[in-house]
């Protein structure tokens, strides 16, 4: 079947956008769960742990013996904070011993999380993490996808080419 | 020059002619499909353990390459035997060979054609699910991946033409193609170790990355430990030598002793 490139290439677009999409729900349903247990803090110091991920959305679940703060970084808050001490985490508490908390990963990136100990005695913890939902940067990158195939598909479909020599042989009789 | 010339448009030709559309729609479709949606959703912890690292190396090669392999095998299979075997039946091929073409640069032109699309295609699925890892796309996994995936694919292309080349109708030669690695797989997993790993179609193309990864983090991942230089050596060269062999007698065979009625 012979059809114009345009219109071919938008095709392919369509299909590479709705096959990413497609290929996201099975990989949102496959759900990971990370952990560090029994890790301690030194007196009035700090630890830290990176890990990389997807947008996905998370469930932190921290148990602690004494009370600590946490920070979440993304790889720029966290280079922010090395250099100059700038806390601008995506999510943190202060003087919490234990919770579950919802975070929504806002792209792929490697995150940076910060337990600082705020007392003159070594703190032990336990960190579960749990990975949900759609990588939402998958998503995007399908929708994208297939708007602009979706686009050059109608653009091809009208014949683009055909229809601006038309109007350029017209635009040459007028004159 | 002229040679040259004639094969770029036997290229051209054969582009337009094998990958008619939805041919190549339904190809990346497939491809960008099974290898994205099933593939490992490891993350690549770098800056931190090592043996987090291990996981995802191992999980990359065993999901993203060991299942390229696999589909790869679907996708040689049918495209040999629509740029070849159709051909005969739909006697093409002799109406080809009536003209000033010469024999040689029409089956190179066949086996780039496929060779290299299939490349591409599954070298940007396989960069891409890398990414998706926290891979970088100069990353010496990429570099590995991309290599043994040229390798592994010339391998199975060659098989492919041969079949194609020998049975020369379009279903049966598919089909021979795909029966033929299953049974080989089959036969060479009852092999004795190393040699089940090394000689299949699946596993081989792991441990050539797997090895040269290992080489290159100069022993910190150690969740390949297993594979020893003389497997790398094995697979490697059992696949370039067959691909070697079977790429000369489809020549020698299409060039000189092939008779089209």
């Amino acid at each position: 079947m012979k059809i114009n490139v345009v219109l071919r290439v938008g095709v392919v677009f369509f299909l590479v956008g709705l096959s990413l999409g497609i290929a996201a729900i099975p990989r949102s349903d496959r759900q990971i769960t990370a952990g560090m247990t029994l890790h301690s803090i030194p007196p009035y110091g700090e630890v830290s742990s990176s890990f990389f991920s997807p947008p996905r959305d998370v469930r932190l679940e921290i148990e602690c013996s004494h009370p600590i703060n946490f920070y979440l970084f993304n790889s720029e808050g966290f280079e922010a904070y090395n250099e100059s001490g700038i806390l601008n985490p995506i999510f943190y508490f202060e003087n919490g011993s234990r919770g579950m908390y919802f975070i929504s990963l806002p792209k792929r990136d490697i995150y940076y999380m910060v337990f600082r100990n705020l007392l003159n005695t070594t703190v032990s913890f336990n960190i579960t993490m749990f990975f949900y939902g759609f990588e939402k940067d998958l998503l995007h990158m399908s929708m994208i996808f297939v708007v602009s195939g979706i686009v050059l598909i109608v653009l091809g479909a009208m014949d683009v080419s055909r229809f601006l020599l038309r109007f350029r042989k017209e635009l040459m009789e007028i004159r | 020059m002229k040679s040259k010339r004639n094969i770029l448009t036997l290229i051209l030709w054969e582009f337009e002619e094998n990958f008619s559309f939805p041919v190549f729609e339904i190809l990346i479709f497939v491809a960008v499909l099974f290898l994205i949606g099933f593939a490992s959703q490891s993350m690549c912890p770098y800056r931190t353990s090592i043996s987090l690292l291990d996981i995802v190396l191992s999980d990359y090669l065993e999901f993203s390459l060991t299942g390229c392999a696999f589909i790869s095998m679907f996708f040689t299979g049918f495209l040999f035997a629509r740029s070849i075997a159709r051909r005969f039946s739909n006697k093409e091929m002799k109406m080809f060979l009536s003209y000033p073409v010469k024999r040689r640069s029409l089956l190179l032109s066949k086996f780039l054609v496929n060779f290299i699309v299939l490349y591409l295609l599954f070298g940007s699925v396989l960069v891409f699910d890398a990414v998706l890892m926290g891979f970088g796309v100069f990353s010496p996994l990429v570099g590995f991946t991309l290599l043994s995936l040229l390798i592994s694919l010339m391998f199975l292309c060659s098989i492919s033409m041969i079949v194609a080349l020998l049975i020369k109708n379009e279903a049966l030669s598919f089909f021979a193609v795909f029966f033929l690695i299953y049974g080989l797989e089959q036969y060479v997993s009852g092999l004795k170790e190393p040699y089940n790993a090394c000689f299949s179609v699946s596993r081989g193309p792991t441990i050539i990355t797997a090895y040269l990864l290992r080489s290159y983090y100069s022993g910190k991942v150690s969740l390949f430990s297993y594979i020893t230089f003389k497997m790398f050596l094995l697979s490697l060269t059992f696949q370039i030598s067959v691909t070697i062999v079977l790429m000369l007698i489809s020549f020698v065979y299409f060039v000189y002793f092939l008779e089209v009625d």
